[in-house]
């Protein structure tokens, strides 16, 4: 107890205890005078390093006059900075939206023709049309006039292939636009995030 | 309320000074001066490596303050910056020793010429104790003693564990007190 108690004698003195470990430690003083004198030596010691004056700072404000005229330059001083531009924010937001809107028409595309095919447009299908026609099934038609056999598979392979292509292209656009919205994205972090400049060592 | 504004005020100081405005890092330094000086000058025992750790600590903080974020303690951080420049200083220049007849120049308030004999002796042995620690308890013993950080500023500016600050300042006051207490008995011995 008393070594446990000693080696808190600073804490003490500099009023770092608290709670039980403060009240602990003022009941084991008030019983041990060993550790009375050696919290007065210590305290001793905090009041002369305090009260020792010989090193005497210089006054402030010739340090400061001094430190002014050899403050360095920073880098970020050399140039000021770019405002930003709102056409910079445009680029994502723009590429953002165009994907939302091409993302919408090809929903909406896949889903009039699923709706068509099925037949639950009614009377209101031939506003959206017959539907595309595969160049592959245009030239079997051509070439073997309306006596093709098997008339209803052609037809269902041929909404397929349309289906799939349509699937492509609209893949092709989405991966397009992502694209460009990565590269504006490393061109952003290579703007705020540039290399440091290298000095010639010769 | 005064403390608040006095807050507020250091800062939008900060935040010009962040953004290159010179004369509000010189009021910066005119408001944290003495604190910084005081802790060099301990951690050096010399005036003229004291005033050169000073301006280094005052120049790496005007490079490193765009970094600074103006939530944290700036007095707590331009004393880790100064410990870190006076310990430089202090490497680069090992065959400096203790100012010691500086000590004993200085003008004593004490009139009678015994009592100020004996104040110029102890303040010399008082520096070469302190010199005489180790870095890190020194560090501690200064940040304590002349910063006037509390275990959790100092553990937190030295970025060590509480635990670590409490046992270097134990070492560092039970050195300076064995010190002391011997310096004591020869000086009354010696005028007695």
């Amino acid at each position: 107890m008393h070594e446990e108690m000693r080696t808190l004698l600073n804490a003490y003195l500099d009023s770092e205890l608290q709670g039980q470990r403060l009240r602990e430690m003022e009941t084991h003083l008030a019983s041990c005078a060993i550790c009375q004198k050696e919290l007065e030596e210590l305290r001793l010691v905090s009041e002369r390093l305090q009260a020792d004056t010989a090193l005497e700072a210089p006054s402030a404000e010739r340090f400061i006059s001094q430190l002014n005229l050899s403050l360095p330059r920073r880098p970020q001083e050399d140039r000021p900075p770019k405002p930003v531009s709102v056409v910079w924010w445009l680029v994502p937001a723009g590429l953002l939206v165009l994907l939302v809107f091409i993302q919408t028409v090809y929903t909406l595309t896949d889903v009039v023709t699923a709706a068509n095919l099925t037949g639950l447009l009614g009377s209101a299908s031939r506003w959206v049309g017959s539907g595309e026609e595969s160049h592959w099934l245009s030239a079997a038609t051509t070439l073997f006039g309306g006596q093709i056999l098997a008339q209803p598979i052609l037809s269902l392979l041929n909404n397929v292939s349309v289906a799939i292509a349509g699937l492509f292209i609209g893949f092709l656009w989405q991966a397009g636009i992502v694209l460009l919205y990565w590269a504006w994205l490393c061109f952003w972090w290579l703007r705020h995030n540039p290399r440091p400049v290298r000095m010639k060592t010769s | 309320m005064v403390q608040s504004q006095n807050a507020v005020t250091e800062t939008g100081l900060i935040e010009q000074a962040q953004h290159g405005d010179r004369n509000a890092f010189g009021e910066l330094v005119r408001r944290h001066y003495q604190g910084v000086v005081l802790v060099v000058t301990r951690m050096c025992g010399d005036t003229g490596l004291a005033e050169d750790a000073a301006q280094e600590a005052f120049m790496r903080a005007w490079v490193n303050l765009p970094s600074f974020q103006p939530k944290g303690c700036l007095r707590n951080w331009l004393y880790r910056i100064a410990i870190n420049a006076a310990l430089d200083v202090l490497r680069h220049k090992p065959e400096e020793a203790l100012d010691d007849e500086q000590a004993l120049k200085m003008p004593d308030q004490a009139a009678d010429p015994e009592t100020a004999l004996i104040n110029k002796e102890r303040a010399v042995v008082l520096h070469q104790a302190v010199k005489s620690l180790p870095d890190a308890a020194r560090a501690v013993l200064v940040l304590r003693e002349y910063g006037g950080l509390s275990y959790r500023e100092i553990s937190g500016t030295l970025d060590v564990p509480i635990g670590t600050v409490m046992s270097r300042l134990n070492y560092a006051r039970n050195r300076l007190r064995e010190v002391l207490i011997g310096e004591m008995e020869i000086t009354e011995s010696k005028y007695a």
